[in-house]
């Protein structure tokens, strides 16, 4: 019951927003921040009580019923593996920091932001709780209606197109998703839409006699395959499909971005590893170079574009780029080192990211500007601010001590590995990934240079206030966490492990490319070959 | 003829009599007490669906388990009962009262939602109620019908009916509206007949599932015939149901209409001309005839959905926008109707009743939306386009949301009963084997979320502009009408059950 609370807690707690009046200010905020603190300790026991060793990968498992028609068969089944606890205690450790974070920031229709907020909790941690495909999907889309609310209500001068831009993309990639799902149920015989059920039931179909309807020819594989993920990789967002992000971003009020960057990219990650790649393994053994190069090349472009921007808000969403690209550069390296640190890349960046929107919100409440050379050299003026940035910054281009050296180094490394069995350029990958570090280095750098260091340039801003002790409150948690992920990476990993080892049983089938490269030719002879019923009779008794 | 049989008939027999009484009502009674007109309409209605609840439950006790879709197809029914009542002109099955339902309902939330305009109006005298009331008494016999003859009869008093309904405010867009449906209804009964001319040839009868047809098909001057009969038939059908690409008359009908009468017309004789296309496609040309035709429904499908959706685009009105966005949804109903050669019984059922689903979830979405359009109005002026919904979230928050659920259920987001709708009729073409008509089908509704998202980004997003230079701004305002509210709060807590747990309402009927 304890998933399912987590979904309802913050939706139960919408529900007397919805009836005050929108005059009680103070009331609303604390109210909603009371309700999203509420359910990150109502989600604590996923870290303590989620046991990596007892054999179980999905823990805290619900089943009930939920639509059961003639030949459709869809529960309300929750449960976690070591990637969902973790992304789910990211989302409710992020809400009531983003909710504070936005106590002066949000002046308008505040009943409603706080609505929207706590709905966008409740789908995001269906999204990573649910084991049928058809939950997941409804809180996948259904994530989109407050975040586009949340954008297109409170956001900056160009929100409306921003916001319409990010609710058609991901609509563009979820909707052929839609479709694929259909057919996937419709080929594996419709039993019911658990996700395990339908992976091992497609690797059924992979299997079956050629000429049984229900085998799964390696074109419907393919097709399949890029219709899923597309949804994801427009989500995560990989490199040519990224460009709704920093538009999304830039316009989004300060909790959004937080919100946006800390979880709702990582949707498009965990969707990779839960069901891309173990739906669809041979398709994915046939991109994956395709998508490791898409990985580096968003790399290396999101820190070049990073370096190049005046707005800072714009700086930091281009540098999710760079690093979501990191972490799907880990999973596709097939080999548990690089899975692992992509998804303890996704934490990272929920975390760090997180923090650098929050401290670009601070600075744009004083000054109402986001251009870097608005600022320069208030360090001796805002110093605690400073000193925050500046540890945010180094988790952020992955120094050590820093959880972003971890993930970065983890899965930069476990490109490396996969030269050996898997990705003949995994040098280059590794390479190309660590050459994105370094650039990360000096965009962010360059950033704390231009707006902290040097000289105070303007007057104005000789005068600007030091972190308050809210602001200060909010990011202490993140600030240690930097830390306790950096110096303390195993209790993540180690629960990660069983879901790493999962993820490799589905996905090893078709790592040896050679193979899947002839088993794409075998599948394009063999689909040749039965429209015509005498060359498939032939084709089997030579 | 047999009493019994007719009693099978008495939810439209209560429906044509509160017509009757309503007509006669109005004469006697002063116009001030007009609303109690209304009332009556409505009490006609409520009865009415008592009515067919009964008849449900009466026939439901001679089969074993629920009634089949088709009494044609099902399993025989016990203790002497024929579903073919009145020499076979009508049946009494699944179908057809489902069709009756939707046909019920819409019938008595347009009665509800057009109760609150002007006493002195054409809108609430008795014959505009009594047009409504024939109306859906016309569509519920369409559902039932069993025969070529009733099935024509029934459909011209369905037709008339909203003929003359759809001019009822007797204005310049009105007389423009009753015209246009008049002369292109006309015209497409015309095919119809001409078809069931052909299909007369051909079997020398006039019921709706010969038993010779298979022989007949073998048979070279027959099978032409029929051939030819298919043809007209399926083009009158899908005129009526504004599949492209017959769907010119729609937008310029939809819009004239008053909003009520235009809910009617998007959701009950929508579902009465689907009822025709199903009974065409499922029983008459269906499972036993050879020849492959369901590539027309396929074609016809996507040329639908691409014409509704992609037109909607650049619609500045937003009834005209709910117009093109209903033959979009025609669209993707047709996907429902596809059948392949090697689909059985039993999933033919399963399509219709996702069929059946999604006509009742589009209806209670499409009815809620007209009703908030129907209130949106500032000084007795109509305002209909995109900028003059601008601020309604504030002035109206209750509305506004219910109208956000209408747009976002509409545009098949999740958690709304659209999803699901839209979800069970995909799921229909993908077992079947369309895959591309869904595939295109999907593609075309990514850009009706764009126009529906303009009535969201107008209510929430938007500032409020002044309507012309230098006045002040005015954010748009509703009428108050609690009948209206009613339907509209009703069809929103609906769109939001029936889109989280599906299973409440499926559970009720199969």
């Amino acid at each position: 019951m304890l998933l399912t609370a987590l979904i309802v807690l913050p939706l139960l707690g919408a529900i007397p927003l919805l009836l005050v009046r929108d005059g009680n200010a103070r009331e609303i905020k604390v109210w909603a921040i009371m309700v999203s603190l509420v359910t990150f300790l109502v989600s604590l026991p996923l870290w303590f009580n989620y046991d990596p060793d007892s054999g179980e990968l999905y823990q805290f498992v619900e089943h009930h019923r939920w639509i059961h028609l003639q030949g459709l068969r869809a529960n309300f089944s929750l449960g976690v593996d070591g990637f969902a606890t973790l992304l789910i205690l990211l989302t409710t450790f992020i809400m009531p920091i983003a909710l504070l974070g936005s106590w002066n920031y949000i002046k308008e229709r505040q009943k409603e932001f706080y609505i929207a907020m706590l709905g966008l909790e409740a789908a995001m941690i269906g999204v990573f709780a649910a084991t049928d495909l058809l939950l997941f999907y409804v809180f996948f889309e259904a994530s989109l209606i407050p975040m586009y609310l949340l954008i297109g209500i409170w956001g900056g001068e160009n929100r409306i197109y921003a916001t319409t831009k990010f609710v058609l993309y991901t609509v563009f990639g979820s909707l052929l998703m839609f479709v694929a799902i259909l057919f996937v149920y419709h080929k594996t015989g419709g039993a019911h839409f658990g996700i395990a059920h339908l992976a091992e039931a497609l690797q059924r179909c992979r299997e079956a006699d050629p000429l049984d309807p229900s085998h799964l020819t390696l074109g419907q594989e393919i097709w399949c395959f890029w219709a899923f993920a597309l949804a994801f990789a427009i989500k995560i967002p990989l490199f040519p499909l990224h460009t709704w992000l920093p538009d999304a971003h830039v316009e989004a009020p300060t909790p959004g971005s937080v919100i946006l960057a800390s979880v709702l990219l990582k949707m498009g990650g965990y969707g990779f590893l839960r069901l891309v790649v173990p739906f669809f393994p041979h398709a994915a053994a046939l991109y994956a170079p395709f998508f490791m190069w898409l990985s580096v090349t968003g790399i290396v472009y999101g820190s070049l574009m990073a370096f190049a921007q005046q707005d800072v808000k714009k700086l930091i969403a281009y540098s999710s780029v760079a690093h979501m690209g990191t972490c799907l550069l880990g999973i596709f390296s097939y080999n548990a080192i690089g899975i692992q640190g992509g998804a303890y890349q996704m934490l990272n960046h929920g975390i760090s990211t997180g923090a650098l929107f929050l401290l670009a919100g601070m600075l744009y409440e004083r000054t109402h500007t986001r251009m870097i050379d608005y600022y320069g050299g208030i360090a001796k003026v805002v110093p605690v601010m400073t000193v925050c940035f500046v540890v945010v910054t180094l988790s952020s281009i992955g120094l050590p001590l820093t959880n972003g050296f971890v993930g970065e180094f983890s899965a930069l490394l476990g490109a490396f590995l996969a030269q050996k069995d898997v990705h003949s350029c995994g040098v280059w990958y590794a390479a190309l990934g660590g050459l994105g570090v370094i650039l990360g280095a000096v965009y962010m750098l360059s950033l704390v240079k231009r707006v902290f260091y040097g000289k105070v340039l303007r007057q104005s801003n000789e005068r600007l206030a030091d972190l308050s002790p809210r602001e200060l409150g909010l990011l202490l948690p993140l600030l240690a966490m930097i830390f306790v992920m950096g110096l303390q990476p195993s209790p993540f990993f180690r629960r990660m492990e069983p879901a790493v080892r999962q993820f490799l049983t589905y996905a090893q089938p078709g790592v040896d490319f050679a193979k899947a490269r002839k088993l794409h030719a075998h599948g394009t002879a063999l689909a040749r070959g039965s429209g015509n019923p005498d060359a498939s009779g032939t084709g089997r008794e030579p | 003829m047999n009493w019994n049989e007719l009693y099978e008939l008495l939810p439209v027999g209560v429906v044509l009599g509160t017509a009757l009484v309503v007509v006669f009502l109005d004469l006697a009674l002063p116009k001030k007490e007009r609303y109690v007109l209304s009332m009556v309409a409505m009490g006609g209605c409520l009865l009415a669906l008592g009515a067919l609840a009964e008849t449900y439950l009466s026939i439901a006790a001679y089969y074993k388990s629920t009634p089949p879709w088709f009494a044609a197809a099902g399993s025989a029914p016990s203790g002497g009962f024929n579903p073919f009542i009145l020499g076979g002109a009508f049946v009494i099955d699944g179908f057809g009262l489902a069709v009756s339902v939707v046909a019920l309902l819409a019938g008595a939330l347009s009665i509800l939602s057009s109760a609150h305009e002007d006493l002195d109006s054409n809108l609430t005298s008795g014959e505009f109620y009594g047009l409504i009331l024939l109306g859906v008494s016309g569509m519920m016999l369409l559902g039932l019908s069993h025969e070529f003859l009733t099935l024509l009869v029934s459909l011209e008093i369905m037709s008339i009916s909203t003929y003359i309904l759809a001019g009822a405010r007797r204005d310049t867009p009105g007389a423009e509206a009753a015209l246009k449906y008049l002369v292109l209804g006309a015209f497409s009964t015309a095919f119809l007949m001409m078809g069931i001319a052909f299909f007369y040839g051909a079997t020398g009868g006039f019921s709706l599932a010969p038993a010779s047809l298979k022989v007949l098909e073998q048979i070279p001057s027959s099978g032409y015939l029929l051939r030819g009969a298919l043809g007209l038939l399926l083009v009158g059908a899908l005129f009526k149901v504004g599949a492209a690409p017959f769907h010119f008359w729609i937008p310029d009908v939809y819009q004239g209409a008053p909003s009520g009468v235009t809910g009617l017309m998007a959701t009950g004789v929508k579902a009465a001309a689907f009822a025709v296309l199903g009974r065409l496609a499922f029983e008459t040309f269906g499972l036993t005839y050879s020849y492959d035709w369901c590539w027309v429904f396929a074609a016809a499908a996507v040329l639908t959905m691409a014409v509704g959706n992609f037109l909607a685009l650049k619609q500045d009105n937003v009834k005209r926008m709910l117009a093109y966005s209903g033959i979009a949804h025609t669209g993707y109903l047709l996907l429902a109707f596809l059948v392949s050669r090697n689909t059985t019984e039993a999933e033919a059922a399963e399509q219709l009743q996702n069929a059946a689903f999604y006509l009742l979830a589009y209806g209670v979405i499409t009815l809620g939306a007209f009703g908030v359009v129907g209130l949106v109005r500032e000084d007795g002026r109509r305002l209909e386009t995109f900028d003059d919904f601008a601020g309604l979230a504030k002035e109206h928050p209750a509305l506004a949301l219910c109208m956000a659920c209408f747009m976002f259920s509409l545009a098949g987001l999740p958690p709304f009963a659209g999803f699901f709708a839209k979800f069970l009729v995909f799921r229909s073409a993908i077992d079947a084997g369309y895959v591309l008509p869904a595939v295109l089908g999907i593609l075309t509704s990514v850009a009706s979320l764009y126009y529906y998202l303009r009535v969201v980004r107008a209510m929430y997003l938007d500032p409020v502009r002044p309507a012309a230079l230098g006045q002040e701004p005015v954010p748009a305002r509703c009428r108050y009408a609690w009948t209206s509210n009613l339907v509209i709060y009703g069809a929103g807590l609906v769109t939001l059950v029936l889109g989280m747990l599906p299973q409440w309402l499926t559970g009720l009927v199969w």
